[in-house]
């Protein structure tokens, strides 16, 4: 299974955090279940002003992935995975590979509704 | 004369200014192009409003004729479609009704369908007609609002249009359908920022323009000084004074109550006059 999640590191390492936004994070790790191997997708919607949402979620469709652990999920990205059959994990460690063990557990809980809105991770302006 | 009020930011007194001004110059057309904030219609105590939509064509994919071939998808900036499970999907509250998808779809698979984003209401006060626009909360834009407001106004003698606040798309709709452009600025720091935001459309757009210096404590402020610094005309001045304020937050019009600001607006139109005029 390909599982994605939205991270903020350029090169993939099991340490790495899950970020906090979805559609805002700078990349996307795509990991492979049965082989272990984990790629980077870039997030060209990072920094779009409108639709980062569709954008993004249509990224991690394009990649085929089976399914989404993210902390926190908009009302777009929710819809596009919902009608694309994606499931949608709740992140609740806070590495990659916590993640994915748990994940593998299935212990994580699916999201059902998509994450309230006006939550925006603080960064500087976008250059 | 076609004005447009218009500052940096919101609060600086554009409303005031408009609402009044519009009560001085004879005839006037009063257009509250604010629509994402309406609050012109607190000023004029008009009923019998008579109201209509504006609407916008958003994108109906028929599935029958589209291939999949994604251009439209890849097209739109805005990120108001998505191709999943072999299908288009449309994000109507994303959408800015631009029409582009349906010009770049090769299977003429896309029509436009009728959104209602907005509204317009018109009524008249003395010799004053009114119009009022409002966009529906939610909604991504009020441009389409605006032009529909501002489809006429070449037609008209006199029109005073109370812009939206800020230097984007909604306040250059605005401007480009006006002959000259009436800034006002508080004359902070903060104010005279923002009035160089404002600054740089109007250069870029090359509409002629002036200042009103509003909440005014004293003769010398940064935003006095920058006006000197750079030969801007400065066609009025309102002082900082809680009784004007006072009648303003009721909802009434200075003008009517307050004598000297009355000769104070009419010095302002006579002054517009003149620089229109050159
Ligand atoms: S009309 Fe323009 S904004 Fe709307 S979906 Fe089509 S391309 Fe995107
Ligand atoms: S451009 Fe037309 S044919 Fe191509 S995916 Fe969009 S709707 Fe379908």
């Amino acid at each position: 299974m390909r599982i994605a999640m939205p991270v903020e590191f350029t090169s993939p390492s099991p340490a790495n955090e899950v970020a906090e936004n979805f559609a805002r994070a700078q990349t996307f790790v795509i990991c492979e279940t049965e082989s272990e191997k984990c790629e980077i997708v870039k997030n060209s919607a990072q920094n779009t002003t409108s639709g980062a949402g569709v954008k993004a979620a249509q990224i991690i469709i394009d990649q085929d992935a089976d399914a989404v652990i993210a902390r926190r999920i908009g009302e777009n990205a929710f819809d596009i995975f919902k009608e694309a059959h994606l499931p949608v994990y709740k992140a609740e460690y806070v590495t990659v590979e916590e993640n994915l063990a748990a994940f593998s557990r299935e212990t994580l809980p699916l999201y059902v509704s998509p994450s309230p809105k006006g939550y925006r991770k603080r960064r500087g302006r976008p250059v | 004369m076609n004005i447009a009020v218009l500052s940096g930011k919101g609060g600086a007194g554009k409303t005031f200014v408009a609402v009044n001004l519009t009560m001085v110059v004879p005839h006037a057309l009063y257009v509250d192009a604010d629509v994402e904030e309406p609050d012109g219609r607190f000023f004029f105590p008009a009923d019998n409003l008579e109201a209509k939509d504006v609407t916008v064509g958003v994108p109906v994919v028929d599935p029958h004729l589209c291939t999949g071939c994604r251009k439209c998808v890849d097209f739109c900036r805005f990120h108001a479609l998505s191709f999943i499970n072999g299908a288009v999907r449309t994000f109507p509250k994303l959408c800015h009704a631009c029409g582009g998808c349906m010009l770049v779809c090769p299977e003429g698979a896309i029509t436009e369908c009728r959104k209602p984003v907005g509204r317009i209401r018109a009524g008249r006060y003395f010799d004053h007609r009114l119009l009022f626009g409002e966009l529906i909360p939610g909604e991504q834009t009020g441009v389409p609002v605006i032009e529909e407001l501002l489809a006429d106004i070449g037609e008209v003698e006199h029109a005073i249009i109370d812009c939206p606040p800020g230097a984007g798309c909604p306040v250059t709709a605005c401007v480009q359908a006006t002959d000259y452009c009436l800034v006002v600025m508080e004359p902070t720091r903060f104010g005279v920022h923002d009035f160089i935001a404002t600054e740089r459309l109007l250069k870029t757009l090359g509409k002629p323009y002036g200042v009103i210096l509003n909440k005014s404590t004293s003769a010398s402020t940064p935003g006095g000084q920058y006006c000197i610094d750079n030969a801007l005309p400065v066609l009025a001045r309102i002082p900082y004074d809680p009784a004007i304020a006072s009648i303003h937050s009721e909802g009434k019009l200075v003008v009517e109550e307050n004598e000297a600001q009355g000769h104070n607006f009419i010095d302002l139109r006579e002054r517009l006059q003149k620089e229109v005029g050159r």
